[in-house]
C-alpha cells in the first residue's frame, strides 16, 4: 500500500517533463531538456515555445488538478459522501459565476488578484450555502440535492450573463463554464503557488476529516468541535477550487474520481487520501491537458469537456455500484 | 470519578425529553437504563455526555461542570457508542478502531499497542483487516465497540463509556463476549452507563438498573428492586412475572398484556 505515494510522485515528475514534449510545434526531448538545464541552443524557437508556453502550463495543470482533487477528498469527507465533488454541488459554478459577473461588471477593478477574490467569494457562499440547506434538510442527500440546486442556479446565473455580455466578454464567459488551460502563464502559476499551501492545510485536518466520516455527533465524542471545522474546510476547498476557476475555469470530475480511485488503491484514512489524491489530480487533469492540445492539433478541445466525457460515465458506474447504499 | 446530573431538565425541538433529572454514577459499575421507547434514555446519555445542553440543572465530571472541560479532554475520559454508526466509506476496520485515538495522539507507537491490545481483547483479529463497508451489522458493532475502548483506554478509572443498545446487533455468543469485556473495563474502574432493551439481558449483569418513563426517573436499584417495582408494570403497560433464576438479585421477569395471560 505505501509505495503509492512515491510511485505517484515519480508519474508525476515523468510526465510533467514529457508533457513539454509535445504539442502542436515538434520539440525534441534534447532541446526539452536543454531548455531546463539552461543550456538552449536550440534556438529562441524552443525556448519561447518550452519556457513561455508549455511550462506554465504543465505546472498550472498539475497545481489546479492537485488543488481541485485534494478539495473533493476533504469535501467528500466532510459531506460523509464519497459522491460530493466540488463542480457537481456547486462550488465550482458559484465560483465560476461570480468570476463571469466580475468581467462583465467590475473588470477594472483589478485583473487576476480582483477576479479570484470575486470568485472566491462565489466559491465561499455556495459551499456555505449547501452546507446550510442540507444541514435545515437534515440529511446528506438534503445536502447533495441542495448542491444540484444551487449549480442549477449559478449556471442559470452565468447563462444570464453571457445574454447580457458584449461580445467580447462572451468569449471569457464561455470560457468559464467549459473549462480549459489554454490561457496559462507565469502570473498563473505564481497565483496557484498558493494551493500547495492550502493541501497542506487539508492535510493537517486529516485525523478530523477521519472523524467526521462517522458523523457529526460522533466527532464531538471524540473530542472535535464540528462547527469549526466545517468552517475551516469550507474556506480552505472555497479558496483552492476557486484560484482554479479564476485560472481554468470550471473543470469538472476531476474532484469526484479522483479520491474514489486513490481510496480503492490505498484506502480510506484521510493520511492518504489527502496526499494521494493531490498527487493523482495532478497526473490526470495534466494527462487530460497534454490530450485536449495534442488529439486535434493543432486545435484544442477545451480540457473540462474532455473530463466530463470521461468522469461522467464513471459517475454513473460509480452509483449503479452503491446499489441503492446512497441514502437518496 | 463522578459522573452526575442534577435537577436535569432537557427539550429538544419544543419537545421536552428530560425532566428534572437526578442521577449519579459512581466508577466500577454498570449502570443499565432501560424504559420504553421515547423515555429519554438516549437524551439522557447525550446530555451526561455534555454534547447536549440541558436548559436547566447542571452536569458535573469530578465536580466539575462539565461544559467548563475542554472538548478533547472530555473526550479522553468520556466515550460513547451511538445507536447506529452510519459509515460509508471503505476503511479497514483497524483503521476505524484507530480513530478512538483521535483525543489522544499520544505517539503512534502507544496508539498501535492500544488499538492491538483491544483487538486482543475482544477478539477482534478476523474483522480488523476487513474492509469495514463489507462486515454484517454486528460485526461493524464489534469494531465500533473496539473503537470506544480504545478511546478510554488510558483512562482507566476515570472513564465513563456511555453505550446505546450495544448488543442489539450481536448474536447470543457476542452478546456474551460483549459483558465479558465491559466486565473488564469496568473491573479497572470505569463507570459503564448503557441502555438495553432486553430486560433479561439488563437482568442478568446490571450492577443498578435505572427506570426511565416519560423523561423522569421511576425505579432507580438493584435488578430485582426494579423489576419488581409497580412502576415497572407502568412504564411497559404489561403485566410482570418475576422468574427466579437461582440468584435471588437477579430475576428474569416474563411479561404479558394486561388481561391476558
Amino acid at each position: 500500500m505505501k509505495p503509492a505515494i512515491p510511485i505517484l510522485i515519480g508519474l508525476v515528475l515523468l510526465v510533467g517533463i514529457g508533457s513539454l514534449g509535445v504539442g502542436s510545434a515538434s520539440i525534441g526531448f534534447g532541446d526539452v531538456l536543454d531548455v531546463m538545464t539552461g543550456t538552449a541552443d536550440g534556438g529562441q524557437f524552443a525556448y519561447t515555445i518550452v519556457r513561455d508556453i508549455r511550462a506554465p502550463r504543465t505546472l498550472l495543470a498539475m497545481l489546479v488538478g492537485a488543488g481541485i482533487a485534494a478539495s473533493g477528498a476533504a469535501i467528500q469527507g466532510l459531506f460523509r459522501n464519497p459522491l460530493a465533488d466540488p463542480a457537481l454541488i456547486g462550488v465550482s459554478s458559484g465560483a465560476a459565476l461570480f468570476a463571469a459577473a466580475f468581467l462583465v461588471f467590475g473588470a477594472r477593478l483589478g485583473g487576476l488578484a480582483g477576479l479570484t477574490t470575486s470568485a472566491f467569494v462565489g466559491g465561499l457562499l455556495t459551499t456555505w450555502l449547501v452546507l446550510e440547506v442540507g444541514r435545515r434538510g437534515g440529511t446528506i442527500s438534503a445536502m447533495l440535492l441542495a448542491g444540484v440546486a444551487v449549480n442549477a442556479l449559478a449556471i442559470s446565473g452565468i447563462g444570464l450573463l453571457s445574454y447580457l455580455s458584449t461580445d467580447i466578454q462572451l468569449r471569457s464567459v464561455a470560457f468559464w463554464a467549459l473549462g480549459s488551460l489554454n490561457g496559462a502563464d507565469w502570473t498563473g502559476v505564481l497565483l496557484a503557488a498558493l494551493i500547495p499551501f492550502v493541501i497542506v492545510l487539508l492535510f493537517r485536518e486529516r485525523h478530523n476529516l477521519n472523524a467526521i466520516t462517522l458523523g457529526d455527533r460522533e466527532a464531538t465524542y471524540l473530542g472535535i468541535s464540528v462547527s469549526g471545522l466545517r468552517i475551516r474546510i469550507v474556506v480552505l476547498t472555497a479558496l483552492a477550487v476557486s484560484i482554479g476557476v479564476a485560472l481554468t475555469g470550471v473543470i469538472a470530475f476531476i474532484g469526484l474520481v479522483v479520491p474514489h480511485l486513490v481510496r480503492l488503491v490505498v484506502g480510506s484514512t484521510h493520511q492518504v487520501v489527502i496526499p494521494g489524491s493531490a498527487l493523482l489530480g495532478a497526473l490526470l487533469l495534466l494527462v487530460a491537458d497534454t490530450l485536449s492540445r495534442t488529439v486535434f492539433s493543432p486545435a484544442e478541445l477545451p480540457v473540462g469537456i474532455l473530463t466530463s466525457i470521461i468522469g461522467g460515465p464513471f459517475f454513473i458506474l460509480m452509483i449503479v455500484r452503491q446499489k441503492g447504499k446512497l441514502g437518496i | 470519578m463522578s459522573l452526575s446530573l442534577a435537577s436535569v431538565t432537557c427539550s429538544v425541538d419544543g419537545v421536552r425529553l428530560l425532566d428534572g433529572v437526578n442521577l449519579s454514577f459512581e466508577a466500577g459499575r454498570m449502570t443499565v437504563l432501560i424504559g420504553p421507547n421515547g423515555a429519554g434514555k438516549t437524551t439522557l446519555l447525550r446530555v451526561a455526555s455534555g454534547e447536549l445542553a440541558p436548559d436547566q440543572g447542571v452536569v458535573r465530571l469530578d465536580d466539575r461542570a462539565i461544559d467548563q472541560i475542554e472538548l478533547e479532554d472530555r473526550a479522553r475520559r468520556i466515550a460513547f457508542l451511538t445507536q447506529q454508526t452510519v459509515l460509508d466509506f471503505p476503511f479497514t476496520g483497524q483503521e476505524v478502531m484507530e480513530m478512538g485515538r483521535i483525543p489522544h495522539m499520544t505517539g503512534r507507537k502507544h496508539d498501535r499497542e492500544v488499538v492491538g491490545a483491544v483487538v486482543r481483547e475482544c477478539g477482534l483479529d478476523d474483522l480488523v483487516h476487513r474492509t469495514y463497508t463489507t462486515l454484517s451489522g454486528g460485526e461493524k458493532q464489534r469494531i465500533q465497540l473496539g473503537r470506544i475502548l480504545c478511546q478510554i483506554w488510558d483512562a482507566q478509572s476515570s472513564g465513563v463509556v456511555l453505550l446505546d443498545e450495544p448488543t442489539s446487533a450481536l448474536d447470543l455468543s457476542h452478546q456474551l463476549a460483549f459483558f465479558d469485556v465491559i466486565g473488564q473495563i469496568r473491573s479497572r474502574g470505569a463507570a459503564i452507563i448503557l441502555v438495553i432493551h432486553d430486560i433479561n439481558l439488563a437482568a442478568r449483569f446490571a450492577d443498578r438498573i435505572v427506570l426511565m418513563s416519560g423523561g423522569t426517573i421511576t425505579a432507580d436499584g438493584s435488578p430485582r428492586e426494579v423489576l419488581g417495582s409497580e412502576a415497572m408494570a407502568a412504564a411497559f403497560e404489561v403485566v410482570i412475572d418475576l422468574i427466579d433464576t437461582g440468584d435471588v438479585d437477579r430475576p428474569m421477569i416474563r411479561f404479558t398484556t394486561p388481561g391476558r395471560s
